[in-house]
């Protein structure tokens, strides 16, 4: 395989990286669009990442020409990688050898935004709960005072 | 060592974010930060002498669990599924959250949880257990951290077991 084609795979904007990885998790090539891989060459990024390492053996399974294994929203521990993102997980073949191809796509903007919203969203539910939870308790005059 | 991969799931707002810190780092925070997507974390126990390595994932809140990416549930060995015992909105779908959850991640081991015992008494969580239509595994505080780790070796005999 040259350096060439693995370029055509892996030329994105800066939003989005595509890391080519062998079937032992090792990097093979990368656009270090968002993060540079270069001291990672040759170890198995399963180790800095705990959410690759628990979906190895489930990427080892993905068939050539299946649809893409898609983990959107990943908070990412690694210092590496300091956002939220968009994981995708496919099988390539390049000049007979087999790879999967890892696509980081960075929506941390777009996430924190609607974490915004998610949150206001969530403590007003939860705030209803309560109110419901109070008013249910009261069945007299009494226990509106007691209430307050 | 063997590796296990453990999903953290049910309703928002019950503390599955707190379970996660409170287990990974030994640390609770009363702020409220809702999460998006998941995060993944993982620590190594010891369960009867052998190690286990869980790799825990933490999954944004969903009032039903159908509304979760199947994508999270894939290779899952276990499920832990947090309730909060002071909202009864978080166990009203817990019969059909376990059935479809039982579907999705075939021969897991799945434990409820009750969270929040720091925050109702014992009398409080005796009414709640008459109620539930599933009766729980275990009773939690993420805050105090009461029976956080006896969670995770319980999980972890069964995850060794299975």
């Amino acid at each position: 395989m040259t350096t060439t084609t693995t370029d055509q795979f892996i030329h994105h904007p800066s939003f989005n990286q595509r890391i080519l990885l062998e079937e032992s998790g090792c990097i093979v090539h990368s656009c270090d669009s968002i993060f540079s891989t270069v001291d990672l060459k040759e170890q198995p990024v399963t180790a800095l990442f705990p959410i690759v390492e628990s979906l190895y053996l489930n990427l080892e399974q993905i068939q050539l020409g299946a649809l893409p294994l898609r983990f959107p929203g990943v908070e990412s521990i690694s210092e590496r990688l300091p956002g939220i993102y968009d994981f995708s997980f496919v099988r390539l073949q390049l000049k007979g050898q087999s790879y999967i191809l890892w696509s980081i796509y960075d929506y941390t903007e777009l996430y924190i935004e609607l974490r915004k919203y998610q949150q206001q969203k969530n403590e007003l539910d939860m705030y209803c709960e309560h109110l419901e939870q109070r008013f249910k308790d009261i069945q007299t005059p009494e226990d509106v005072l007691n209430d307050r | 060592m063997t590796s296990k991969k453990v999903i953290l799931t049910g309703s928002f707002g019950v503390g599955k974010t707190s379970l996660f810190n409170q287990f990974i780092y030994n640390r609770f925070s009363e702020k409220y930060l809702t999460t998006i997507g998941v995060k993944v974390n993982k620590k190594v126990i010891e369960v009867d002498g052998s190690e286990v390595s869980i790799l825990l994932w933490d999954i944004a809140g969903e009032v039903s669990q159908d509304k979760v990416p199947t994508s999270y549930f894939l290779g899952a060995s276990g499920i832990i599924y947090v309730i909060d015992l002071t909202r009864p909105s978080t166990y009203k779908n817990i019969k059909s959250d376990i059935d479809y959850l039982n579907q999705i991640v075939k021969g897991g081991i799945t434990k409820i949880v009750a969270n929040k015992k720091d925050l109702v008494t014992v009398e409080q969580i005796e009414g709640i257990a008459q109620e539930i239509v599933l009766p729980w595994d275990i009773v939690t505080s993420a805050k105090t951290g009461e029976n956080v780790e006896e969670l995770f070796q319980e999980l972890g005999k069964g995850l060794l077991a299975g």
